[in-house]
């Protein structure tokens, strides 16, 4: 894919998601309602997972039922970059409001005498960020698989899933499952620990590659048409 | 010579649907060939324009267009599509759009303003509407928009879903001179439509589809017409015979009498020369012929099934 096209395939995302007038201004009363919880709590709070199902849902999905896939896969776009562009342009946009949203908290509980740590903000911004494209790239998998946002519905139902049956998963088994479904890097564990988190790390990259890899292949292999659909 | 677009035995089954789409489809069409698409609703035609696209993988059988598969992306660079239910990213403005494929056609950015006025004129969209969210666009405005992204980039391979549908009467003319000069330029198009008069103005070849198969392609280009009603009109004067000998001239030369009445009448003719013979007679016999003309288009016989071989 050229420069340009990927571009303004991501500025076609950003605009859809971020920039329509009611889309706009539920997430600055969001981002301010966690500005709040923040000071209430004398602490950081993370918007990410919030962000993560109102930005990233429906991803590809919204686009199939839509049906604006099929124009756009007429044209001499490979569907991998198509979908690792929607990944990116996505990710980068939770990444970059939840960032702003802990930066904001951090400014705001300075300000009232209740400043944290350079360190602890840096780490909650890297573990905001990993989320991001973490779990955004586990919805995108869900959301070339099914159309609209039913990726988001399908997302927490699977995270339902050790409760329902917590008799039978084990805890550690449950812990990996919810680590699938929510992939994210903690600073401290991974980074800073007697010795680096191997596990953790290589876990986050494997989770995140596998999603994109399946990701790819399901695109490759879908059927786009205004007659079957 | 390679055709432009060959299809060899395509059958398409869809999951969950109890018979096929598109069963043993097989059509050779021609480079700078504008070919026709009618059928029953449901018959395949979208599912046949889809695997031609790209877009659906037939179940069996080959498409090759110019030899190569259609979601080659070097082919994709020269086609050009216009779907039948348009469903566009309705926030955006026209131009946005249109600046958008022309960036995803792979486009030279540096021509991109030009070529995106010069398409949105081309289509007769007006200026005042090319600032407009497309969610309030007309129908027709909407095809004049979906049209011009189809033509964006000079495409050799267009395929058209039902193009003027909506679209005013002005709106045709345009579409209709559009897709003449794309003839001239040796594009290669594939048109879906309902419209059976436009598709006899503008195709060489139309392919009647029922319960996915190709039941007939007529040739429009072809001078030999089939069997036919023809409506006959004649002079009525004091010296014209009564219209009870039509039928038995149209006996005569093997053609049959449907309806007779004084100054007019149909008649079932087989081919071209029973045609010739039967105005021939009715005008030595006495009836001085004023007009002759086929009950129906030849597309609309083939609906009524009176072509079909």
């Amino acid at each position: 894919m050229s420069w340009s096209a990927f571009r303004a395939l991501v500025a076609v995302t950003w605009r859809e998601r971020l920039l329509r007038p009611f889309f706009g201004v539920l997430l600055v009363v969001f981002c301010a309602t966690h500005v709040s919880v923040a000071l209430a709590s004398e602490g950081l709070h993370d918007p990410v997972f919030l962000l993560v199902l109102a930005i990233g849902g429906g991803s590809v999905g919204k686009d199939v039922s839509s049906g604006v896939l099929p124009l756009l896969f007429t044209r001499p776009l490979v569907r991998t970059h198509y979908v690792l562009t929607k990944w990116f342009s996505l990710a980068s946009a939770v990444a970059v409001l939840s960032t702003l949203t802990l930066l904001l908290e951090a400014a705001v509980l300075a300000h009232r005498g209740m400043g944290l740590p350079g360190r602890d903000v840096a780490a909650a911004v890297f573990g905001s960020v990993s989320s991001a494209f973490g779990t955004t790239s586990v919805l995108l998998f869900l959301s070339v698989l099914v159309s609209g946002y039913s990726d988001v519905l399908l997302w927490i139902g699977l995270g339902f899933l050790p409760t329902l049956a917590h008799k039978y998963v084990p805890q550690r088994v449950a812990e990996q499952w919810k680590m699938l479904l929510n992939p994210a890097l903690d600073w401290d564990a991974t980074f800073r620990g007697p010795s680096i988190g191997w596990f953790r790390l290589f876990s986050y990259l494997s989770t995140v590659t596998l999603c994109l890899c399946l990701a790819a292949l399901a695109a490759n292999r879908k059927e786009l048409s205004y007659a079957s659909g | 010579m390679p055709a432009a677009i060959q299809v060899d035995g395509l059958s398409k089954s869809y999951r969950r649907a109890k018979t096929p789409a598109l069963t043993d489809l097989s059509v050779r069409i021609e480079e700078g060939e504008i070919f026709g698409l009618v059928g029953p609703n449901g018959a395949g035609k979208t599912t046949f324009m889809a695997c031609l696209l790209g877009l659906l993988f037939p179940t069996r059988g080959k498409i090759l267009i110019e030899g190569r598969a259609p979601d080659d992306l070097a082919l994709r660079r020269v086609t050009g599509y216009l779907p039948e239910r348009l469903q566009f990213d309705r926030w955006m403005t026209g131009r946005a759009f249109l600046d958008l494929h022309h960036c995803l056609a792979g486009l030279p950015e540096a021509r991109r303003v030009s070529d995106v006025r010069a398409m949105l004129q081309r289509v007769g969209l007006e200026p005042a509407h090319w600032l407009t969210p497309i969610k309030k666009y007309s129908r027709g405005m909407l095809q004049r928009v979906g049209m011009a992204q189809a033509l964006l980039g000079n495409p050799r391979f267009l395929f058209l879903d039902e193009p003027a549908s909506g679209v005013d009467p002005s709106g045709v003319l345009a579409f209709r001179d559009i897709l003449s000069d794309l003839k001239q330029r040796g594009v290669t198009i594939v048109l879906n439509s309902h419209q059976l008069d436009q598709l006899e103005r503008v195709c060489d070849r139309v392919a009647y589809i029922e319960a996915g198969a190709i039941r007939h392609i007529e040739n429009l280009r072809s001078t030999e017409v089939g069997r036919r009603v023809l409506l006959v009109r004649w002079l009525v004067t004091e010296a014209t015979p009564p219209p009870d000998g039509v039928g038995g001239i149209a006996s005569n030369v093997g053609a049959t009498a449907l309806e007779v009445a004084p100054g007019r009448a149909r008649l079932a003719v087989a081919d071209d020369a029973q045609a010739a013979a039967l105005l021939r007679a009715l005008s030595e016999r006495g009836y001085p012929v004023i007009e002759a003309a086929p009950e129906s288009g030849r597309l609309e016989r083939l609906f009524r099934k009176e072509d079909l071989s």
